[in-house]
């Protein structure tokens, strides 16, 4: 294929080779990119079509834009309602969501591409044959500017046709659209810097973490000046179907070339398989902790657990921070506090805010559980595995070092989120000794369902190992139900697929034991099938 | 006999999805033998060694090892074994000495001054994280975590593939310790030289079947003898025709020279022929190791050498 390509000269061609290699990305990634880009049309199109049977007429739309705007405990979240047509409202519900899966698509991608692929030294074939240096990084952003255009044409296409305009449809596509490339160039840089590709991912999105509090902080605290420095507060300056502004896009296209320009500069003059970060060298004897598969499973989990332990903990604090200016930023017409009132008062509303961000941590607290659990799955296909396998090891029990480090690192990691929002939150309350306990225990109290997604990853494992990656899937899909299914009124069937949907919220509603308890039994059963399963199953080597 | 053998294989079969990879594989290792495991890429030797570490389900037919069974048993049998794979991955954020103290602390540990005399005879630096080192020097990290622990057991599986010849040979002085000390050796290879020097006796396996068995000198004595003779007259009467009879192959005969080779049951027929005719110089060779093996190898293989092997035994 393409042999007139390899034998240009790679020395004076540092882009040589490109587009083989996009050919190669577009193949590898044949099923998982049109099934992102799908989603992200989907939710776009899907948003407009149930809302407007939902919320017919400019007045329906304008009264629920009027209580969501007064009661800010979604404004952290998705940010105020700014137009009440029905593709403003379609936009005020998605921009965020979708700019979020833009970005982490976008940052898999590149990692995927980038990273990854050196890690395990398949780069080092591509690297000796007549390749550019910076071929490579250039080709995976190519492959993320071609997905994410795909979602802009998709999502101006799609919302019209579920009844929006075509002019909001085309700003919001783009916002999202560059936003994906702007984290796609970031991610190109971690890749440069980090020296695995579970490091360069966890970089980036910690970054998508942190822009997201930003945008957090500056819609729900009243900062709206904020909003400028952050990625994803652009897509909402962007004013799809409110003012098009146009030229805000600039911001993230010249972001995206700026920092694709560094990463493709930085690839060109460094080593194959370095990084720029991290040492090389460490102790000659292992430490007295390191003497089993518990011991090991606790040092390949530490750094992570830390460093998730370390954003729950920020990210609680932002959120706990700006918890009692819910609600009284926009709500100073009479009719608002009216409206207040009648749903519970101020303390209400900042419940119902603390719940829908302990909500979020139970989602990203999945994440890390999903990414634990399937450490294990790594080190089987590495070969690692086998190394402590064909020692005294017992399968279960070395399984049993990683679910552990799933389950009881979730529970780490929420706690964190809780005390962060509680301090903080505490603090301003003057109340830190009774938010910090009401708060963990609310963070905690989404356990069960990070459970339940850690154990379902486990059974993959344990049963499925080629299908791995479908625990992503169910993770994505337990997102989408929770943050669409209440605006989109979809059938409670549906919603009970995902595990968070059964979850008291707290704080604010009474603690509901019993699906706490079923909960936890389900996590169980699907642990148990997990272990039995890894036990009897041939070990699976890439 | 109270001990049983090290390794009893009896018929195994394993396969992947349509994937014959073992198809009534048999090999025996008696203990305190070093046995050479040979076969081409794909014969099934990983697969075969992976079945004896319990990481893979057998299909079909009998497996031993140690007189236990390896997949039920595994975890006892793992204290008295150490395995080396071909291609060994390293943690990427452990050093290599802490990779070496893992591995040994799961077997029990062992004494710190073997393990630093293997570290210093093998010239690894141990404080290299394990995302640095190279391919020889990651198979250096899992040898000296076999070798330290004395293990009544080593399986290794083309454990030297990434070394460097004088690495190879602190491999087999290490190796011949351990067959000293009276300890079993299971050793995959490609390097003929390695086997010819370390090994008692191997199996030749061959798409997941075993060819042949047995010590390198019977292997020999099965394989067919290159012979050369200078004849007293040129173009003796009807030699050509009584060695072919006789049974010879790739026979030539320019002027007084013949050359042929013989089969082990003809020798004595060629011999007698080559006499009758007056002989002034004979030179017999036996098989190269090279010779022996491509013809093991060999995907289409007349039939006649692996029927031979299999009358005799
Ligand atoms: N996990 C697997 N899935 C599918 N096929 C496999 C797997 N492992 C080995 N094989 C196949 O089994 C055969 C034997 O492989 P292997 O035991 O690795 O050979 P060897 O070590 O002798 O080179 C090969 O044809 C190989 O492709
Ligand atoms: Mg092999």
């Amino acid at each position: 294929m393409n042999g007139h390509m390899m034998k240009e000269d790679a020395s004076q061609r540092p882009f040589a080779g490109m587009r083989v290699l996009v050919q190669l990305a577009l193949r590898r990634d044949r099923i998982a990119l049109p099934a992102w880009v799908y989603v992200l049309i989907a939710i776009a199109a899907s948003t407009g079509y149930s809302l407007r049977g939902l919320y017919p007429t400019e007045q329906s739309r304008a009264q629920f834009a009027a209580i969501l705007n007064a009661t800010g405990s979604t404004i952290a979240i998705y940010g105020p309602v700014e137009s009440t047509s029905l593709g403003g409202v379609t936009a005020w519900r998605i921009a965020v969501l979708a700019a979020v899966l833009a970005a982490v698509m976008s940052i898999l991608l590149v990692v995927r591409h980038t990273r990854a692929e050196e890690q395990t030294g398949r780069q080092e074939l591509l690297g000796a044959s007549p390749v550019g240096r910076r071929a490579v990084p250039a080709a995976a952003l190519g492959v993320a500017l071609l997905a994410n255009s795909a979602v802009a044409l998709g999502i101006s296409v799609a919302m019209p046709l579920a009844g929006c305009t075509f002019t909001g449809a085309l700003a919001l596509g783009l916002a999202v659209g560059a936003c994906g490339c702007f984290f796609a160039g970031l991610a190109a840089l971690t890749a440069q810097f980090a020296q695995t590709s579970r490091g360069a991912n966890s970089a980036a999105c910690a970054a998508v973490g942190v822009f997201f509090l930003i945008r957090a902080t500056a819609d729900a605290g009243g900062h709206r000046w904020l909003l400028w420095f952050t990625p994803l507060g652009w897509v909402e300056r962007v004013g799809a179907y409110s003012a098009n502004r146009w030229w805000v896009l600039a911001l993230p296209a010249a972001g995206a070339l700026g920092l694709a320009v560094v990463a493709t500069r930085l690839a060109a003059v460094r080593d194959l398989g370095a990084g720029l970060l991290g040492s090389r060298f460490g102790p000659e004897r292992a430490g007295r902790d390191l003497s089993g598969p518990y011991g090991l499973a606790w040092r390949l989990h530490r750094g992570a657990l830390l460093g998730w332990s370390i954003g729950f903990l920020v990210g609680g604090a932002a959120i706990g921070y700006i918890a009692k200016d819910i609600g009284g930023v926009l709500s100073s017409s009479s009719k608002l506090v009216q409206i207040i009132d009648e749903i519970g008062g101020h303390q209400a509303l900042v419940d119902a805010y603390l719940a829908a961000s302990m909500g979020i941590f139970g989602l990203v607290a999945g994440a890390y559980a999903v990414q634990a659990t399937l450490r294990a799955r790594g080190e089987e296909s590495s070969g690692r595995a086998q190394l402590l396998l064909a020692g005294p090891v017992g399968r279960v029990r070395w399984a049993a070092g990683h679910c552990a480090a799933a389950l009881l690192g979730s529970a780490l990691v929420l706690a964190a989120g809780g005390l962060g929002a509680g301090l903080a939150h505490g603090l301003r309350m003057h109340d830190v000794s009774g938010q910090v306990p009401r708060l963990v225990l609310a963070a905690l109290a989404q356990w069960p369902a990070v459970a339940v997604v850690a154990a379902l990853a486990a059974a993959l494992f344990g049963l499925l190992p080629a299908r791995t990656p479908v625990a992503w899937a169910a993770l994505t899909v337990f997102l989408l139900l929770g943050q669409l299914g209440p605006v989109l009124k979809l059938n409670q069937a549906v919603m009970d697929v995902s595990p968070f949907t059964h979850l008291p919220r707290v704080p604010g509603d009474a603690w509901t034991w019993p699906p706490v308890g079923w909960l936890v039994a389900t996590a169980g059963g699907l642990l148990a099938l997990a272990l039995d399963g890894f036990r009897r199953r041939d070990l699976d080597l890439d | 006999m109270t001990n049983p053998a090290a390794i009893e294989i009896a018929g195994l079969r394993k396969h992947f999805g349509r994937t014959r990879a073992l198809d009534g594989l048999d090999l025996r290792v008696e203990r305190g033998e070093v046995h050479g495991f040979l076969g081409p890429n794909g014969a099934g030797k990983s697969t075969t060694i992976r079945i004896l570490l319990g990481l893979l389900r057998s299909d079909g037919g009998t497996v031993r090892l140690l007189g236990a069974d390896p997949w039920r048993d595994a975890v006892s049998l793992h204290r008295r074994l150490a395995y080396v794979p071909g291609d060994v991955t390293l943690w990427p954020n452990l050093t290599g000495g802490e990779a070496i103290d893992l591995l040994g602390r799961l077997r029990g540990g062992f004494p710190a001054n073997r393990r630093d005399e293997l570290i210093s005879r093998f010239e690894l630096d141990p404080r290299k994280k394990g995302r640095a080192y190279s391919t020889g020097n990651r198979q250096k990290v899992a040898l000296i975590a076999a070798f330290a622990g004395e293990p009544e057991l080593l399986i290794l599986d083309e454990p030297t593939s990434g070394l460097d010849p004088l690495m190879d040979a602190v491999f087999r002085q290490c190796v011949a310790e351990a067959h000293e000390r009276g300890a079993t050796v299971l050793l995959s290879s490609h390097i003929l030289s390695e086997v010819e020097e370390l090994c008692d006796r191997v199996s030749i396996i061959r798409t997941g079947r075993t060819v042949d068995a047995g010590s390198l000198a019977e292997l020999r004595h099965l394989a067919r003898t290159t012979i050369t003779a200078q004849l007293v007259r040129r173009d003796a009467d009807g030699i050509g025709a009584r060695l072919r009879a006789a049974g010879v192959h790739e026979l030539t005969i320019e002027g007084s020279t013949v050359r042929c080779q013989a089969d082990p049951e003809a020798l004595e027929a060629v011999l007698r022929a080559l006499t009758d005719a007056g002989v002034r110089a004979l030179t017999s060779r036996p098989p190269t190791l090279e010779e022996l093996f491509i013809k093991y190898y060999a995907a289409e293989q007349p039939g006649e050498g692996r029927d031979e092997a299999a009358a005799v035994r």
